[in-house]
């Protein structure tokens, strides 16, 4: 008498069937970036050496090495991690916690959302205008990391938010019943429990801004210099831009030259997320709930 | 001010943005004694109860007119501040919420937000009585760091009165701190309640009218907002002055 009635085998069948597909079209999303990190490395592995990495481009870049692209790319990541971190999170901090529902901080998360969504070209140019031309940065490192920063800022204001509304409600009654104030609870409860999430918001921000090329085209990346920056108010070179130069600006560069800089720019950003996904779940063990 | 009283309510109305919850209270609630308040769902004694420490006003807009005194104090008064008020007047709400900490750190939390410097040896000693005094030093004492979350929910809730003892609160407010438990947990619990009634005032909402005639010594039924009948709990159980009041008593509504 418990045994399944026609209808049912047919249900099961498709059920079945309906998983396969899920499953399959899952692992079609995932094949591409292992077919291209494998395609980047059959071709560019005959170029990849210490002395590419670590010497300068030489002979109008068509041979020598990508260090001061390496360089460069670290610091425009650094110096708009620096100046996109502590804003980003200050301000979810505040739209979270303190901010009430009204319309004016209903515009303000909808001019966030928006803002995530504007392509980086946009970007670029707004900073041209603000950063480069209005407060007389120059094309330069600190003009392009701050254009970083503003693309980033609704990323990381976002994932904070994210991470913030994960942290229980019943935490902060309970820290504000016992007499803490506002601060306090966000000082100790808070932030503290929500880390993790802040943390991995930041570093694949890192990664974005790692690979962006568009944001920083007019801000402060040079097509090549041959020194490496000495202050912010320098140029410099990066490797997003390099690749794009390199694979259609210039002639008689070495096959293997775009794929080896391709893989090393990928390389950099998988190891940077994979550092946020170590992170998190180094988080996670020591989380007590 | 009268001694006798810890918390005096004068004409007091409340509003949750245009929805009024509470209607025109005007009462006297005991010092050292239990009082709970009785009521279906929806009649204002969870909204009462946190108008008392004022932790509802986050989120919504509030409103109020009259004035609650507590220890002879208007709390509305514009000068109070809400970390003092909340220190004193500490509440227990309906889930055990200990915080993601560890069982020491759960227990000094407050006062660690309150005392600007305070030795180690103060808070191992605020630790060991405050656990003493809801009965969990015995279990725990050993394993003090191990995180408040891991323990059963009776415990929890244990360790939630725990914590608002190092801040010396003058009142105790339970919101139906027994629902989440089991039948063991819920007559440890209130034991404990009856224990602590020695040092502290203590206000309990409750929806199960035999522990509010297990527990407390004067009973508030409130309906729609508005206090119905308040007295005696024996009296009040036995010979309701309010015909609501005997109709909610005997289930006949609620």
């Amino acid at each position: 008498m418990f045994r399944p009635s026609n209808h049912l085998l047919n249900k099961e069948i498709k059920e079945k069937k309906f998983k396969n597909l899920l499953s399959t079209i899952t692992f079609f999303l995932f094949l591409p970036a292992l077919i291209i990190i494998f395609w980047l490395f059959v071709k560019g592995y005959s170029a990849l050496s210490w002395d590419f990495l670590l010497m300068d481009p030489i002979q109008g870049m068509t041979a020598g090495g990508i260090f001061p692209t390496i360089v460069g790319t670290f610091w425009l990541v650094i110096i708009s991690v620096l100046v996109a971190c502590p804003m980003g999170v200050i301000a979810a901090i505040y739209l979270s916690e303190y901010a009430k529902d009204n319309k004016l901080t209903r515009v303000i998360r909808l001019a966030i959302l928006n803002l995530a969504g504007v392509p980086s070209i946009v970007h670029a140019l707004f900073g041209l205008g603000a950063f480069v031309l209005f407060m007389k940065m120059g094309t330069s490192i600190l003009a392009a990391s701050l254009t970083l920063a503003v693309m980033n800022l609704p990323v990381i204001i976002t994932s904070t938010l994210e991470s913030l509304k994960a942290v229980p409600h019943s935490y902060r009654e309970a820290s504000w019943n016992v007499g803490a104030s506002k601060l306090q609870t966000i000082r100790y409860i808070v932030l503290p429990n929500s880390l993790p999430g802040i943390l991995t918001g930041v570093v694949f921000s890192v990664g974005r801004s790692a690979g962006e090329t568009a944001a920083i085209l007019f801000t402060g990346v040079a097509f090549y210099l041959p020194f490496l920056p000495k202050s912010v108010f320098d140029q410099c070179m990066a490797l997003s831009m390099h690749l794009f130069t390199i694979s259609t600006q210039v002639v008689g560069v070495p096959d293997a030259y775009p794929f080896a800089t391709a893989l090393v720019l990928i390389l950099l950003i998988l190891s940077v997320n994979s550092i946020a996904v170590g992170l998190r779940s180094y988080f996670r063990m020591k989380r007590k709930w | 001010m009268n001694r006798n009283y810890v918390v005096n309510t004068n004409e007091f109305s409340f509003w949750y943005g245009q929805f009024q919850a509470l209607k025109d209270l005007t009462f006297n609630i005991s010092a050292f004694k239990i009082t709970a308040l009785i009521g279906p769902s929806g009649c204002g004694k969870s909204t009462f109860l946190k108008c008392l420490n004022r932790v509802n006003e986050r989120g919504t807009e509030v409103s109020h007119e009259g004035s609650i005194q507590v220890f002879g104090e208007d709390i509305y008064h514009p000068t109070v501040a809400l970390p003092e008020l909340r220190k004193q007047v500490g509440m227990v709400f309906q889930k055990p919420n200990p915080l993601p900490l560890s069982i020491y750190e759960n227990v000094i939390f407050g006062a660690r937000t309150h005392l600007k410097k305070v030795t180690k040896k103060e808070l191992d000693q605020m630790v060991e009585s405050s656990l003493t005094r809801v009965g969990l030093w015995d279990d725990l004492k050993n394993q003090l760091n191990r995180p408040a979350l891991s323990l059963s929910l009776e415990k929890q809730q244990r360790l939630c009165i725990a914590r608002l003892l190092p801040l010396k609160p003058k009142l105790l407010l339970l919101d139906e701190p027994c629902s989440a438990l089991d039948p063991a947990g819920i007559e440890a619990i209130e034991t404990l309640i009856k224990d602590l009634k020695k040092d502290y005032s203590i206000i309990i909402v409750t929806h199960s009218m035999s522990q509010a005639k297990r527990v407390s010594d004067e009973t508030i039924f409130m309906y729609m907002g508005e206090l119905v009948e308040m007295g005696q709990t024996q009296e009040l159980f036995e010979k309701p002055k309010e015909e609501r009041t005997a109709a909610y008593i005997e289930g006949r509504f609620g």
